[in-house]
């Protein structure tokens, strides 16, 4: 090797160390940076299989799918399956807790309901429903508005709950 | 309140996912690293702004974008280490002629990179002529050549490209 020659102090001992510390932290940031794709691929940060979930009522009559993981200001559903059991007399009526409600920024409930009211800590919704319909399930279309974990309540008038958390990323 | 916080937030992020590729990786400004770097400056705007596209907003976005900036940049000068730290070192990968070759291949540089800038900014032909090359904190390499005429009387060190 020839002489050294040193631009400035380009070359020093110092300089070198950091260069070496600079590139272990480069590969291991790149293991890091897959690590969070394979995350998001799996639905940590939602619209994935980590994030679909679903719960059911003890009684069976109450089936509900929401996504576990949503994300602050982008589109979210929250769909409730109902058995047959869930109808009397061609009604059909369930309750959401307003805490719920209240964070998780309802944009649109297919079906309408004929009705709702506003008891206390729950808010109750009435659905006139055809005996003979398979169809029983209501679509809540949701946009959360705040970064938050949220508890959500869920059951059928009369009957048992369904309970779920729903983790909401900014 | 929340867009300082977001814009404080994605300043650091992009800080950081820069600082993990590599000084070098969007230096080359080749056509797609441009189109790349209008997704990423999208992506981060949306991300930013959220659904607020109000003149008040981008004033506040702008400012707190802006003095974290001027804040690092006081930081820096104060610190030496800081500014390592944000900005990298600059790195020699020809000394004296000779190619360091296990430097190139940790900073995915390979000679053909080092005889464009060679080309671009010293007219320079092969890789014999030149006496050192940087690679910038910015990303671009810089190039030293030999002094007089090249290679021939001094550069018996230099090794071949080939």
């Amino acid at each position: 090797m020839p002489k050294q020659h040193h631009i400035g102090d380009l070359e020093s001992p110092e300089g070198l160390r950091f260069h070496r510390r600079q590139w272990s932290f480069e590969r291991i940031g790149w293991i890091a940076l897959g690590l969070f794709v394979l995350l998001a691929l799996a639905g940590l940060f939602g619209m994935g299989p980590a994030s679909h979930a679903r719960a059911a009522s003890a009684d069976g009559r109450l089936r509900v799918e929401y996504e576990r993981f949503a994300r602050r200001q982008a589109p979210s559903e929250l769909v409730l399956y109902f058995s047959p059991q869930a109808v009397r007399d061609g009604r059909l009526r369930f309750w959401i807790s307003r805490d719920y409600l209240d964070e998780v920024g309802v944009q649109q409930i297919v079906p309408q309901p004929s009705s709702t009211d506003l008891g206390g800590e729950k808010i109750y919704f009435d659905f006139n429903i055809d005996p003979g319909s398979e169809y029983r399930a209501v679509t809540f279309e949701l946009q959360p508005e705040q970064t938050s974990r949220l508890q959500a309540n869920v059951g059928l008038d009369g009957g048992s709950e369904v309970r779920y958390w729903q983790f909401i990323y900014p | 309140m929340d867009t300082v916080l977001r814009a404080v937030g994605i300043y650091f992020v992009l800080l950081l996912v820069f600082r993990i590729a590599g000084n070098r990786s969007l230096a080359q400004i080749t056509m797609f690293d441009f189109v790349l770097l209008l997704i990423i400056s999208e992506s981060s705007q949306q991300g930013i702004t959220a659904n607020d596209y109000s003149f008040t907003n981008a004033v506040v976005l702008i400012s707190t974008l802006v003095l974290v900036d001027v804040l690092l940049s006081l930081w820096k000068q104060r610190s030496e280490k800081m500014e390592r730290l944000l900005d990298g070192m600059p790195l020699i990968l020809v000394r004296h002629g000779e190619v360091l070759q296990v430097r190139l291949d940790k900073v995915r540089v390979d000679q053909k990179d080092i005889l464009e800038a060679a080309r671009e900014l010293q007219g320079i032909e092969r890789l014999d002529q030149i006496k050192y090359a940087v690679l910038e904190r910015g990303g671009e390499i810089t190039i030293i050549p030999w002094e007089g005429s090249p290679a021939a009387d001094e550069g018996a060190t230099a090794k071949k490209a080939s």
